[in-house]
């Protein structure tokens, strides 16, 4: 019992087998070793039980006890002292779509869907680099189809009422799709010897990163629109798609350099010895392992990135966030905001971990290290 | 797009014979030439096309590029404000307003995240099993949600959620809080302002100098003077007596209801304190991350180490432990801090007249983006120059002497 603090409680399974010991023992020693490790760690452990027995149970009473369940109606949940989650039975369509017409919110549906299955694709992707931009390419053209309509006999569909998850998500993932090749580029470009071509790469990275997001957005509903010619206009949905591909790529391209400021130039003496050109060089040695490295940055851009597409609200299109106002706009479901923001944030809460995770493995794989955010 | 990759492997000199010389003229550097005037040519036609666009597409709406209209009538009000402002006044003032109102927003949530995410990274390395998993589990909740969507989840619970001003809550000292925000207690300093400002300087002054002391003795014998309890002891005697002559006088000005309002104290309204919250324990989150990156990174050598030598857990964890991992801490959370400063335009969302608010309802109202896009721009490019100036002057100083990097 004397030895219990100063041994690692989970080390028990290691090769010097220990008596057989009755299991509350075993937990007491634990409890010992985890809890009340020393004064300060009681008390530690006795203010966040306290913590947790006062917040637990409330937390517990709204989302279930006191809760409408989901086949609930309105008046019950007038009365109920918890969560109602017939609010999602009667508005997860708004949330889900927004204003899309309703008849062909199946289209919207099958375009979110579309674009889930090609990130879920993509993460296991075992295939060239030419294969995965068709994958995208391909599949951002599905989703337009299917958006917009117009052709195969489907009703056309205007971009502005392309709204809710389908918009989110075929915005996020499109633009970072387009922005990283962009983005290598500008990483090269911004190492690259030509004075010019550095200059120009220098400029787009540093003045895209040193203003916000949303001042990134006003510009592109601002000033876009004024770069064209007279006659040609441009709908806010392509100034968005276009700034933000602008935008995530000066941040890539950062998180790219990252990794070719690692690299050892020995490796390219030597791939130039072997015969293989500048060109055969860069894509063959180069970009292999410098964005091998650059993984754990990339991996915190793109989350970052997926996160703040839910910015293009400010500017006017429906995001997720944007379609929960409107389902709470309703007078009768005014009261469930809280309802609707959950299930929002869950949503947020499983693909960003799904996403994250499985990029921390290919690091894993490859050989990178890092915890994947720094 | 050429990399910086040597067309010809660099052959190491023979001995005795210089190398020779690079070609003035290879090919490769005619081609490159070539391709560097063909983009800047390209750069300049596109830059005149631009020009040209902008201002046909101005003068179809009847107005041209022109600063002058800084100076007019803004005519519209802001949420709040840190300096004296009417409608009357003109849109530079009004920008101005809006980022007073950026760089307050900004200095109130870099101290309230810091102070949180340097308590939950420490928490997160803790040996007690309950507070290092609620701490991760609070780090991975936060850094995997949308900003906006735990503002606007804050925002709407406190605006549906709390009292009207009649009911108001009292907080645990005195702090009122009711749906038109949180009313602060506040200190009040009829007399002697100036003189507090004196002693305050005089005591940062004196207890540097007493630091560096203290290293000198610690650096010639070994012995470790105590440096936190006198500096603390001679501020709280320097007030005491201070307080005591009358020579300063200090009040607290209490929030109270009178009437129908809540007077006295200071008042945040609820559009800032949901911002404030909401950002910072957002970027508390991702604060708490990299303190805890840093603190895994410091060598478990160097804590044995320490404590075989005698120094207690606390001591470990100031002089060891802390000093190395914030060589590691500086550079991201200098990032995390010019993050926190541009994510503070998302009070657009909530109605908070931050710069980028405040420019949005003048491009509406004047139909001058391209003034105001870059006067925004400009803006945002020195706050950042002045914060990243400021990390690595700090960076700088954290290093220790004699290491470079």
């Amino acid at each position: 019992m004397t030895d219990a603090a100063a041994s690692p409680p989970s080390s028990t399974t290691a090769s010097a087998p220990r008596p057989w010991r009755p299991r509350h023992v075993v937990a007491r020693e634990w409890a010992r070793a985890n809890l009340f490790d020393g004064p300060v760690n009681t008390a530690l452990t006795l203010v966040t039980v306290a913590f947790l027995t006062w917040f637990v149970p409330i937390a517990l009473r709204w989302l279930i006890v006191d809760a409408v369940g989901f086949h609930g109606d309105v008046a019950t949940c007038r009365t109920a002292g918890g969560a109602c989650w017939a609010f999602l039975r009667v508005k997860g369509d708004v949330i889900l779509t927004g204003t899309y017409p309703f008849d062909e919110r199946w289209r919207a549906q099958v375009a979110a869907l579309v674009t889930l299955v090609t990130v879920g694709v993509a993460l296991f992707w075992r295939g060239g680099f030419l294969g995965l931009a068709a994958l995208f390419l391909g599949a951002c053209l599905i989703d337009l189809v299917f958006l917009s309509g117009g052709v195969f006999g489907l009703e056309p569909i205007d971009a502005t009422r392309w709204n809710g998850l389908p918009l989110v998500l075929f915005l996020s993932v499109f633009t970072m799709a387009a922005a990283l090749p962009v983005g290598v580029a500008l990483a090269l470009a911004r190492k690259s010897d030509a004075l010019v071509i550095r200059l120009v790469a220098i400029g787009w990275i540093e003045a895209i990163r040193g203003i916000p997001m949303v001042a990134v957005l006003f510009a592109g509903v601002f000033i876009l629109p004024l770069l064209m010619p007279p006659g040609l206009h441009l709908s806010s949905m392509i100034s968005i798609f276009v700034v933000l591909t602008i935008f995530h790529a000066a941040y890539f391209a950062e998180d790219v350099r990252s990794g070719l400021d690692d690299f050892d130039k020995g490796q390219i003496e030597a791939a130039h010895s072997l015969g293989l050109g500048r060109w055969r060089t860069m894509r063959l040695v180069v970009l292999p392992q410098a964005l091998r490295t650059a993984l754990p940055a990339l991996t915190n851009s793109i989350i970052g990135g997926y996160k703040d597409t839910s910015l293009v609200a400010i500017v006017g299109l429906f995001d997720l966030m944007a379609t929960s106002r409107l389902a709470t706009a309703d007078v009768e479901w005014q009261a469930y905001s809280l309802e609707a923001n959950i299930v929002v944030g869950v949503f947020y809460l499983v693909t960003c971990v799904a996403v994250s995770e499985r990029f921390r493995r290919l690091a894993r794989i490859a050989g990178a290290d890092g915890d994947g955010r720094s | 797009m050429a990399a910086r990759i040597p067309a010809v492997p660099p052959v190491e000199a023979a001995a005795g014979r210089p190398p020779p010389k690079p070609a003035p003229f290879t090919r490769r550097k005619i081609r490159s030439a070539a391709w560097q005037t063909a983009l800047a040519l390209a750069l300049v036609a596109a830059g005149y096309f631009a020009h040209l666009n902008i201002t046909r597409n101005l003068a179809a709406s009847g107005v041209a590029i022109d600063f002058g209209f800084l100076t007019r009538e803004a005519g519209f009000d802001v949420s709040e404000q840190l300096v004296a402002y009417t409608p009357k006044d003109s849109y530079a003032r009004v920008l101005f307003v809006g980022l007073l109102n950026t760089l307050l927003l900004a200095a109130t949530t870099l101290l309230l995240a810091t102070s949180v995410g340097l308590a939950v990274g420490v928490a997160s390395t803790s040996r007690n099993w309950l507070v290092r998993n609620l701490a991760r589990i609070y780090i991975e909740l936060l850094r995997n949600l949308p900003k906006l969507l735990i503002l606007l989840a804050l925002y709407i619970a406190m605006v549906r959620g709390l009292p009207l001003v009649r009911a108001a809550w009292t907080l645990p000292g005195g702090a009122l809080l009711a749906n038109r925000g949180l009313y602060l207690p506040w200190p009040e300093m009829p007399v002697g302002a100036g003189l507090t400002a004196v002693v305050v300087g005089v005591w940062i002054a004196a207890t540097s100098v007493w630091a560096r002391m203290v290293k000198r003795h610690q650096d010639a014998t070994g012995v470790r003077r105590p440096l936190a309890l006198p500096s603390v002891l001679g501020l709280t005697a320097a007030i005491g007596l201070a307080l005591a002559t009358g020579l300063v006088e200090l009040h607290w000005s209490m929030p109270a209801l009178t009437g129908f309002n809540i007077t006295g104290g200071a008042h945040l309204t609820v559009q800032f304190t949901a911002l404030w919250v909401s950002l910072s324990i957002y970027h508390a989150s991702q604060i708490a991350e990299i303190v805890r990156g840093g603190i895994v990174s410091v060598d478990k050598g160097q804590r044995e180490a320490a404590a075989a030598l005698g120094l207690r857990p606390g001591r470990v964890l100031r002089l060891i432990v802390l000093p190395q991992a914030i060589r590691v801490i500086v550079p991201p959370l200098g990032n995390q801090y010019l993050n926190l400063i541009k994510n503070t335009s998302i009070a657009l969302a909530v109605g908070y007249s931050d710069l980028v608010g405040v420019m949005n309802t003048a491009v509406n109202q004047t139909f001058r983006p391209v003034e105001l896009m870059l006067v925004v721009m400009l803006v945002f490019l020195a706050i950042n120059l002045s914060t990243a100036a400021a990390l690595n002057w700090f960076a700088a100083w954290s290093r220790p002497p004699g290491k470079t990097r």
